[in-house]
C-alpha cells in the first residue's frame, strides 16, 4: 500500500470519526428524498398522469448527481489543496519531502490520501444516483456522460489543488475562492450553456464543469450536441474528458516537478513551450468549423480564441519569470556554461511575447485566408494589438517579480485583472465594448477590432497610449532593478 | 563516504554555503558548529536531496543528491532544525507510516518499532496522540524516525534542542552506540558544548564557507598560540602562585583553592619547562593538562581569521 495513503487512513478513518460521517451523509441524503416526497405530495395535483416514484426519484437523482459535482469539483480541489497546506502549517512537510519514495508514487499518494473521505461519499451516492436515474427516467447517455466528466475531474482539479498550494504555499485560500468562482460560478452565463444552441460549440466554455452540470438538467443535450476536431465529430462529455485528462497530465508533469525541487518552475523552458504550442494546436483543431462555417461571424470566436491563448502565454511567461530569478541568480555562473538559446529568450521576455505573437499569426492566417470574408489588414491591425497588449502583461509581471518576489506577483495580478480583465468582463456584461471604463485601460484596444482600418486608425485612443507607454516605464523600471540586482550579487560574491 | 565539491547555495539575495568541499570517513562523527546563520542547515538540506545546489554538488556513497533522491533518502536518516509530526496521529501510527514508505518487511516492522520506542524512551507514548506529545518528545520522536530503517548516514540538524538532560544522556549514548556501527554521523550545532563529547571530527563553519575542518587534533594548531591550562597542587599554593605570576608566558591567572587555571603562550615543551619548574621548587602537582573544548579551537581558529 501507498505509505501516505496508509497516514491518510490512520488519521481520516478512524472507525468513530467514519462512522459518524457516513451515518451522517447518508441521513442527509434520506432527508433530502424525505423532503422531495413531501413536496410532490403537496403538488401531486399538477402532475396527476406522472407515477410518484418517477418524479420523485428523478428529482432526487438530479440532486445526488448535484452533490457528486460539488463533492469533485469543489472538495477535490479543496481537500488535495488543504492536505498540501497543513503539511506546510504543522512543518511536517520536510517529512514528506524526505520520504524515499518516487515523486510519482508521492503525487498518487497525496491525491488519493487527501480524498479517501470524498471518494467513499461518491461512493456511497454513485449507486443511488443511477438507481434513482434509471427509476426517475433520466437519459442512460446523461449518466454517462456524468461520469465521464466526473472521474478524469476528480484527477484534474486534485492535481491542481496539489501543484497550486504547493507554489502558491499560504495562498491556498484566495486561489480557493477564485477555483469555486471560475469553475463552478462563472460559467454559468447565457455566454456558455445557453448560448450554445445557436452557435458552434465553443471549445473553451466547454472546459468548465458547469457546462456539463447544466447539460445533466437538459434531457437528450448530450446526446445530441457533437464539437468537430479538425472537422472529425467527437461526443461533446468526450471532448470533456479528453481535456481533462490532457490538462491532467500536465498538471501531473508540473506536479512532479514541485516534488523533485519545490523551488523549481512548474514547467520547465521547453515543457512551457510545448505545452503552450500543443494547447495553441488542439485548440484550433477544435475552433476549425468555426473558421470554416464562421464567415465574419467567426471573428467573435478567434477573437475569445486569442485572449484565452494570450492568457495561456501569461501563465507561461509567469513560470519563466519564475525561472527568470532563478537565472539573475545563476549569472555569475554563465560564463561556466552553455546558455542555450532558451535562455536568452527567457532573459529578454519581449522577445518571447513577439515568438508567441507571430507564431498564433501564422497559424491562425490561412484558416482566415480560405475561409474568412476579412481582408488581410484586419489581422494585421489585430496581432499589433495583440502582440502590444501581451507585451504589457509581460512587463508588469517581469518587473513586479524581480522587485517584490512573490507580493510581486500578487501586486502584478491585481494590475491585470484591474486593467485587463475587469473591463473586458464589465464590458460583456454590458454588451457594449467600447463604454468608457474599456476604453481608459489597455483592454479597450480590443474594443475597435472589428472596424474597418480607417476607422480604427481615428479611434486611437488612451488604450494604445496606456500600453505603449506602460511597457517603455515598466521595461526601464525592470532594467534598473535587473542592473541593482546584478551589482547586490556581485558584492556577495565578493 | 560523504563528499562535497564545491557546494554552493544562493538564496536571492544571500550565499548561504559558500563552494564547500569536504570529506567524511565512514565511522566518522562530523560535527558541524559555526554560528546561526553560518549555512549548516542549508548544508545538511542539500546532503539530504531535499534542497537543490545553486552550484557543485555532492555524494553520498557515491549516490549524487541531484540525481539519486530517492536512493539517497533510503539510506540517510535526517531530523532537520525544526519540524512537527502529523498530530492527529499516535506515536506507533506515525512510525509505522515511515516504515511503510521505507519498505520494512510487515513481519519484522512491529519488533523494529517496539526496538526504536524503547532507544529513544518513548515506550510510554507508544499509544498516545502525537498533538499531546511536549516538544522533548517530538525531537526524540524526530530522532526515532530518523533510525527507523536502521540507515547508514545520519545527518542531525542541532538534534539536542529541547531535549532534557536525561534525554540528551540518551541520545548521546546511542550517538555513540551508532559510532561504534561504523556509522557516519554529521551533526550539526551552534552549541559547541554539546559536540564535543562525542565528535571524531569538526568542521567550523563561517557565513557559508568552511574555515577549517578535520580530526580534532589534527586542527588544533600545536603552535605558540595561546592555549588554556589547569594546575592542580597538593599544597604551596602561595609558591605555586608566585611561580606562575613569575612566568612572562602566562596571564589571566585563575585561582580557586589548590586549582590554577591560566592562559599560557607556548609549545608542549615550555608546558614541560613549566612543570620541571614546578617539580624544582618542591610543588607536588596532582595534574597539569591543557583543557581542549571545541569552544577552544573554534575561538581560536575564529580569531586566528579575525586577525
Amino acid at each position: 500500500m501507498n505509505a501516505i495513503v496508509k497516514r491518510c487512513l490512520y488519521a481520516k478513518f478512524r472507525p468513530s470519526r467514519i462512522t459518524a460521517i457516513v451515518c451522517a451523509y447518508v441521513a442527509f441524503l434520506l432527508f433530502i428524498l424525505y423532503i422531495i416526497y413531501t413536496a410532490w405530495l403537496g403538488g401531486r395535483s399538477l402532475h396527476p398522469s406522472l407515477h410518484p416514484s418517477k418524479v420523485v426519484f428523478e428529482r432526487w437523482s438530479t440532486i445526488l448527481f448535484s452533490i457528486q459535482y460539488l463533492l469533485v469539483f469543489l472538495g477535490g480541489f479543496s481537500l488535495t489543496a488543504q492536505e498540501v497546506y497543513k503539511e506546510r502549517l504543522q512543518k511536517s512537510i520536510v517529512f514528506f519531502e524526505s520520504l524515499p519514495l518516487r515523486p510519482g508514487e508521492k503525487l498518487r499518494g497525496m491525491i488519493l490520501g487527501s480524498n479517501l473521505t470524498n471518494l467513499l461519499l461518491i461512493l456511497i451516492t454513485i449507486p443511488l444516483a443511477v438507481i434513482s436515474g434509471l427509476v426517475g427516467g433520466i437519459n442512460p447517455y446523461n449518466i454517462i456522460a456524468t461520469y465521464m466528466i466526473l472521474i478524469p475531474g476528480i484527477i484534474l482539479v486534485s492535481l491542481i489543488g496539489f501543484v497550486g498550494t504547493l507554489s502558491a504555499g499560504r495562498l491556498y485560500r484566495p486561489s480557493l475562492f477564485l477555483f469555486i468562482f471560475v469553475m463552478l460560478i462563472g460559467p454559468c452565463t447565457r455566454y456558455t450553456w445557453l448560448m450554445h444552441r445557436n452557435i458552434p460549440m465553443d471549445p473553451f466554455s466547454l472546459l468548465f464543469p458547469a457546462f456539463y452540470y447544466g447539460m445533466l438538467f437538459n434531457g437528450e443535450a448530450c446526446n445530441i450536441y457533437t464539437i468537430s476536431f479538425f472537422g472529425w465529430k467527437w461526443w461533446v462529455p468526450l471532448y470533456g474528458a479528453f481535456m481533462y485528462l490532457y490538462l491532467g497530465y500536465w498538471s501531473a508533469l508540473a506536479s512532479i516537478r514541485k516534488i523533485k525541487s519545490e523551488e523549481s518552475p512548474p514547467l520547465s523552458l521547453k515543457q512551457s513551450v510545448i505545452f503552450f504550442f500543443l494547447s495553441e494546436l488542439i485548440f484550433t483543431g477544435f475552433m476549425w468549423d468555426t473558421y470554416a462555417y464562421g464567415g465574419r461571424s467567426a471573428i467573435n470566436s478567434f477573437l475569445s480564441l486569442n485572449l484565452f491563448n494570450l492568457f495561456f502565454a501569461l501563465f507561461v511567461v509567469s513560470f519563466f519569470v519564475k525561472d527568470y530569478k532563478t537565472f539573475l541568480v545563476s549569472l555569475g555562473e554563465s560564463n561556466k556554461k552553455k546558455v542555450s538559446i532558451l535562455h536568452y529568450i527567457h532573459r529578454y521576455p519581449l522577445l518571447l511575447g513577439l515568438i508567441f505573437w507571430v507564431y498564433v499569426f501564422l497559424l491562425s492566417i490561412p484558416s482566415f485566408w480560405l475561409f474568412g470574408e476579412l481582408q488581410l489588414h484586419h489581422f494585421l491591425l489585430y496581432f499589433l494589438r495583440m502582440g502590444l497588449f501581451l507585451s504589457l502583461f509581460i512587463a508588469v509581471i517581469e518587473l513586479c517579480a524581480i522587485i517584490l518576489k512573490e507580493r510581486g506577483k500578487i501586486l502584478g495580478w491585481i494590475i491585470v485583472v484591474v486593467l485587463c480583465i475587469v473591463p473586458l468582463v464589465l464590458g460583456v456584461a454590458n454588451e457594449n465594448y467600447s463604454v468608457f471604463f474599456l476604453s481608459l485601460s489597455p483592454a479597450g484596444i480590443f474594443s475597435t477590432s472589428l472596424r474597418d482600418i480607417k476607422d480604427t486608425i481615428e479611434s486611437i485612443d488612451l488604450s494604445f497610449v496606456y500600453i505603449v507607454g506602460g511597457i517603455v516605464i515598466f521595461k526601464i523600471l525592470s532594467l534598473y532593478r535587473r542592473k541593482k540586482l546584478l551589482k547586490i550579487r556581485e558584492r556577495m560574491v565578493r | 563516504m560523504i563528499t562535497t565539491k564545491d557546494l554552493y547555495r544562493e538564496f536571492e539575495d544571500v550565499i548561504a554555503v559558500n563552494t564547500i568541499n569536504l570529506e567524511i570517513q565512514d565511522g566518522e562523527i562530523f560535527g558541524l558548529v559555526g554560528p546561526n546563520g553560518a549555512g549548516k542547515t542549508t548544508t545538511l538540506r542539500m546532503l539530504a536531496g531535499n534542497l537543490a545546489p545553486t552550484g557543485g554538488t555532492a555524494f553520498i556513497d557515491g549516490y549524487e543528491i541531484l540525481k539519486d533522491q530517492v536512493e539517497i533518502r533510503k539510506i540517510v536518516g535526517y531530523i532537520p532544525d525544526f519540524f512537527n509530526f502529523y498530530p492527529e496521529l499516535k506515536v506507533w501510527e506515525c512510525l509505522d507510516y515511515f516504515a511503510e514508505a521505507h519498505k520494512i518487511p510487515k513481519e519484522s516492522r512491529r519488533d523494529r518499532i517496539d526496538y526504536i520506542l524503547d532507544v529513544t524512551d518513548l515506550t510510554e507514548k507508544r499509544d498516545a496522540f502525537i498533538k499531546g506529545l511536549s516538544r522533548g518528545m517530538i525531537q526524540r520522536l524526530g530522532l526515532a524516525r530518523a533510525m527507523l530503517h536502521d540507515p547508514r548516514i545520519y545527518l542531525l540538524d542541532e538534534p539536542l534542542s529541547g531535549i532534557d538532560p536525561r534525554g540528551r544522556l540518551k541520545l548521546k549514548e546511542s550517538l555513540k552506540k551508532l559510532h561504534g556501527e561504523r556509522k557516519i554521523i554529521m551533526i550539526s550545532s551552534h552549541i559547541l558544548a554539546e559536540l564535543s563529547d562525542f565528535c571524531t571530527s569538526i568542521g567550523i563553519m563561517e557565513k557559508g564557507k568552511i574555515i577549517s575542518a578535520g580530526r580534532i587534533e589534527e586542527i588544533e594548531p600545536d603552535t605558540t598560540i595561546e592555549r588554556t591550562l589547569h594546575l592542580e597542587v597538593l599544597s604551596d599554593e602561595e609558591k605555586v602562585e608566585q611561580i606562575l605570576r613569575g612566568n612572562e608566558r602566562i596571564s589571566a591567572l585563575e585561582i580557586k583553592g589548590k586549582t590554577f587555571t591560566f592562559s599560557f603562550k607556548g609549545d608542549k615543551v615550555d608546558i614541560t619547562d613549566l612543570n620541571e619548574e614546578l617539580v624544582r621548587c618542591g610543588v607536588k602537582i596532582v595534574s597539569l593538562a591543557e583543557k581542549k573544548t571545541l569552544e577552544d579551537i573554534y575561538l581560536r581558529i575564529s580569531k586566528e581569521r579575525m586577525s
